[in-house]
């Protein structure tokens, strides 16, 4: 096989890449606002803020999250964040005892 | 929007591969502290070592300057260079780049299937193939005396990896980097005139194919690179040519960096740096295990379009005077970054391994033997953990 015959072969692949790329491109935690993510119950996002306050960190981790509004979010993990420490949330809105709250997959300070 | 981070990443992955010293790991801690996430920072690391294990080879046949996952190729390609075939030689890397990617994206979902089916067996494996790796290449030195010097290497690398710790790029940098290339000054250097026919021989497919296999087991070992597994399996192979071991190199280097994506979403263990940030940054699902596979696929074949198109380029550009001061500025540029991302205990890291590194080139002992700084400690982390 020549490298004229490899070349090809690349190319069908990159082809075949690039189609199963957009068979599999699904973006469920796009970047959102906290108003955005808890205008529909189970809507996902990526949201970024400071924490305003911390309520507890450990066993699971309880904050108030603002980025102009503000939302408590539950983190079903033990943590070490403190207050003014901008964050990432990936986070699913959800109703507890009638109030909105964010719930957390996993949070990412921010560097 | 995804393909522009795709391309951005082979962008990047094209400078790693081609700036001696300069790796993915490096690159990764500048994402790591960008505002990235996601399908975005999916998309730009894993364009990016995917590219960057296809283009690696160029300055290690060209140049002679290997990266990590290249050193055990610079011999066999060297080899190939000096009768004029260096484009052959790369393009033998690329076919065998090309199967890993396809074997790869066919057998993902079963390998993850498996490894996190097995996950608590591996751990309890995991010492006994470290132990092995390390007294199989010990023991494969032609004699007793070099096997002698390469227990005294294990023991030095040991020293030096569980001392520098936090020291990894400095350490792989001198064992690997500054050594071949100072060697290289050092000896004449050759340059032969530069053919740009190739032909990759068919028979190259069963070597490719066992480097798929080899770097599906480095990529859930912990400690052992690509090098290391092209040394274990070509112990087991009595004797095997340049071209095959070339084909098997390019096949390892590019399943390592493949199965290390669906070991992360597996084992939640992250074996390079590029997963390292990812497994910061994303979510592990089904969608994006399957999503990261197609951007392997799509950058295994742009990887390898960018690297035979880079090679024609670079036939015969490489003159003795541009050799050496393609080696001195490497040098320079590579204890630069050592200092801009590590600081003086960086430089002082590089210094013993480099020390190291020239002993293990002069003494014509396995330079693999070096990687015992990672294998050793992680060796005694997993019996720490057992017992």
């Amino acid at each position: 096989m020549d490298d004229k015959k490899l070349s090809k072969i690349c190319l069908a692949i990159t082809l075949c890449g690039m189609i199963l790329l957009g068979l599999t491109y699904h973006e469920e935690f796009e970047k959102k606002t906290i108003y955005e993510v808890t205008q529909k119950e189970g809507t996902k996002g990526l949201v970024y803020g400071r924490i305003e306050y911390v309520i507890k960190n450990s066993p699971s981790t309880q904050f108030i999250l603002t980025d102009g509004n503000k939302i408590l979010v539950f983190y079903p993990r033990e943590s070490d964040y403190n207050k003014n420490d901008f964050v990432y949330v990936y986070a699913e809105s959800q109703t507890s005892g009638g109030k909105k709250e964010l719930y957390a997959y996993k949070v990412v300070k921010a560097e | 929007m995804i393909i522009l981070y795709c391309l951005l990443g082979a962008g990047a992955g094209v400078l790693a591969g081609l700036v001696p010293g300069l790796h993915t790991n490096n690159i990764a801690v500048l994402v790591l502290a960008s505002p990235f996430f996601g399908t975005e920072v999916t998309a730009f690391m894993l364009s990016m070592c995917i590219v960057q294990s296809f283009v690696d080879f160029i300055p290690s046949i060209y140049l002679g300057a290997p990266s990590v996952d290249t050193f055990e190729g610079v011999l066999p390609g060297h080899k190939m260079f000096l009768k004029g075939r260096a484009h052959e030689a790369i393009c033998i890397t690329v076919f065998g780049g090309i199967i890993a990617v396809i074997v790869g994206s066919m057998i993902t979902p079963l390998f993850f299937l498996f490894i996190a089916q097995n996950a608590q067996e591996i751990i309890l494996v995991t010492p006994g193939v470290l132990i092995f790796s390390v007294i199989i290449m010990c023991m494969k030195e032609k004699n007793w005396k070099k096997r002698a010097l390469a227990v005294f290497v294990v023991c030095a690398a040991t020293s030096q990896g569980m001392l520098f710790k936090e020291q990894i790029f400095p350490l792989i940098t001198g064992y690997f980097g500054v050594p071949t290339l100072l060697y290289s000054i050092k000896e004449k250097i050759v340059t032969a005139k530069q053919t740009n026919k190739a032909e990759v021989p068919a028979k190259t497919i069963v070597e490719a194919l066992t480097g798929a296999v080899g770097g599906a087991i480095v990529a859930v070992m912990p400690g052992i690179g690509s090098n290391v597994a092209a040394a274990m399996i070509k112990t087991f192979k009595n004797k095997i040519g340049s071209r095959k071991y070339l084909a098997m190199l390019g096949s390892i280097n590019t399943s390592n960096f493949f199965f290390s994506y669906a070991t992360l979403f597996a084992l939640d263990k992250a074996r390079n740096g590029a997963m390292l940030v990812l497994r910061e940054k994303i979510i592990p699902t089904g969608e994006m295990l399957y999503y990261g596979t197609a951007i392997m696929l799509f950058a295994g074949g742009l990887g390898g379009l960018i690297t035979i198109l880079l090679s024609k380029k670079a036939l015969n550009f490489f003159s003795e005077k541009k050799t050496f001061f393609f080696s001195i500025g490497s040098i320079i540029l590579m204890i630069f970054l050592v200092g801009a991302f590590n600081g003086t205990q960086g430089l002082i890291a590089l210094g013993f391994s480099g020390a190291l590194g020239l002993f293990v080139l002069t003494k014509k002992i396995r330079r693999s033997i070096c990687m015992s700084s990672l294998i050793v400690p992680t060796l005694f982390f997993y019996l720490f953990i057992l017992i």
